[in-house]
């Protein structure tokens, strides 16, 4: 690394332990993941309306974006039947071993009233943040924004595998592979399909149900553009006091 | 004293196993109960009930059933033969004992509680049981005309969604009317591979540590 850009990692605001999960909520957050219906519990999932998340996301209500295209997910999540056909399709397309994902599922039962439960699952991966915390606690520079496209991507030539990454990221979104040395995680397909002029990543397109969305929220004639500005739509994210500002958005119906 | 406790407790092991045997053998000496497992794995015969009714094997034997367990193999041994007086239709009949298109909870007494299909895509569960309470004795509610007991729905093309959205299968009642529209409530059905993965297989996630 030249002296240069230490100089300018120098410069940048210091993270402080209060800007990292704490662990209570991290551990809550991977029981959340393997157990299912554990996760409730306020801090894990967020639920705001539309305005607030909207107002997370910098710039979106005056419609600016910093990339261009600018990649999003808009989950329909009440659409996701948990058939795995994503996950399935995600793990061919993306080469992941079986210790580790790119994008999951989580479930759980929420009580409406006493002997009234529904289930919902909830399909997560990296939510390619705005301001990402695992961009930012990186001391390679390993993982990196794309300037174009806005994907959270990784160099693992730089990659040291010090799981700094891992701790930060508040979506649990990355995990150590053991054959690349390196950490792996979701970068919207950008590798192994839109680099190579596909238009939706695999889970997008191996979903039967049209729970994943994905486009470029820029574009005005795209789904996921349409979706989000759709006067009245209800929007949320995941854990948005983390200021992460994501771009993987949840609605119902 | 040592040895007389050893003899009574030789006599009484004898007396018991004996007894096992006899039991056993009384069983089979009428045929016991069998379970039938095709073509619908739900149907329960008592021999004995039958037995008790005064008739004796050579009412049955081997005119209408062979002494050896072979009728579900057949491919004729389904309803329509009853109805044209084979098998259990000998008599059930509506003249010697009741007719085979009534009272089916009377022999279809084992309906699996629960059904889950895993085409095509895994999971989705039909409580039988529940739905069994909801409609009563009323199986023809939905046997044959929604879903044929000789078709797995699983292995037809058209068990879809669009399916259901028109009026088939399920969405002959999950129509917004008579229960909730199929294209509603999604995973009030649909439990998932993780719901999957809990009724048949110890979990396997590839989640470490679980």
């Amino acid at each position: 690394m030249r002296i240069e850009e230490i100089e300018a990692l120098e410069k940048l605001k210091k993270e402080g332990a209060d800007n990292l999960p704490s662990p209570e909520r991290r551990k809550f957050l991977q029981i959340g993941l393997v157990v299912t219906g554990v996760f409730a519990g306020g801090t894990i999932l967020s639920l705001t309306a539309a305005k607030e998340s909207l107002a997370a996301l910098d710039g979106i209500e005056q419609r600016k974006f910093p990339y261009k295209p600018h990649y999003a997910m808009v989950m329909r999540q009440d659409k996701c039947i948990d058939c795995q056909l994503c996950m399935d399709a995600c793990v061919k397309t993306n080469n992941v071993p079986d210790y580790g994902y790119r994008t999951t599922i989580l479930e759980r039962e929420v009580e409406l009233a006493p002997e009234k439960k529904f289930r919902e699952f909830i399909p997560v991966l990296c939510n390619q943040c705005n301001k990402p915390p695992c961009v930012r606690v990186c001391p390679t520079t390993a993982t990196y924004k794309d300037p174009k496209t806005g994907i959270v991507r990784m160099e693992i030539t730089r990659c040291i595998g010090c799981k700094t990454c891992m701790a930060a990221c508040p979506y649990n979104a990355r995990y150590y592979n053991e054959d690349k040395r390196a950490i792996d995680k979701c970068d919207f397909c950008f590798e192994s399909r839109l680099s190579k002029g596909e238009t939706l990543t695999a889970c997008a397109a191996a979903c039967p149900a049209g729970v994943r969305i994905f486009g470029d929220i820029t574009d005005p004639s795209s789904q996921v553009h349409k979706l989000v500005y759709e006067p009245e739509r209800v929007l949320w994210v995941l854990r948005p006091e983390t200021g992460a500002v994501p771009n993987v958005f949840y609605t119902k119906g | 004293m040592k040895k007389y406790i050893k003899i009574v407790t030789l006599l009484f092991a004898v007396a018991s196993v004996g007894y096992a045997i006899q039991a056993k053998a009384g069983d089979e000496g009428h045929g016991g109960t069998i379970t039938f497992t095709k073509p619908v794995s739900s149907v329960v015969f008592d021999h004995k009930t039958h037995i008790d009714m005064g008739f004796d094997c050579d009412s049955c034997h081997e005119k209408l059933f062979e002494y050896k367990r072979s009728s579900e193999d057949k491919a004729d041994f389904n309803m329509a033969s009853m109805y044209a007086g084979k098998y259990c239709g000998g008599c059930h009949n509506g003249n010697t004992a009741f007719a085979s298109n009534t009272k089916c909870g009377s022999c279809h007494n084992n309906v699996k509680s629960k059904i889950v299909f895993a085409k095509p895509v895994k999971a989705v569960i039909f409580d039988h049981k529940a739905h069994i309470e909801m409609v009563g004795d009323d199986c023809a509610s939905c046997h044959d005309s929604v879903f044929p007991s000789d078709k797995k729905s699983e292995a037809q093309a058209d068990f879809t969604m669009d399916s259901l959205y028109k009026g088939k299968y399920c969405g002959k009642c999950h129509d917004g009317n008579m229960a909730f529209a199929s294209n509603t409530k999604c995973a009030t059905c649909h439990i998932g591979v993780k719901g999957y993965n809990r009724m048949f297989k110890t979990e396997k996630t590839g989640h470490k540590g679980h």
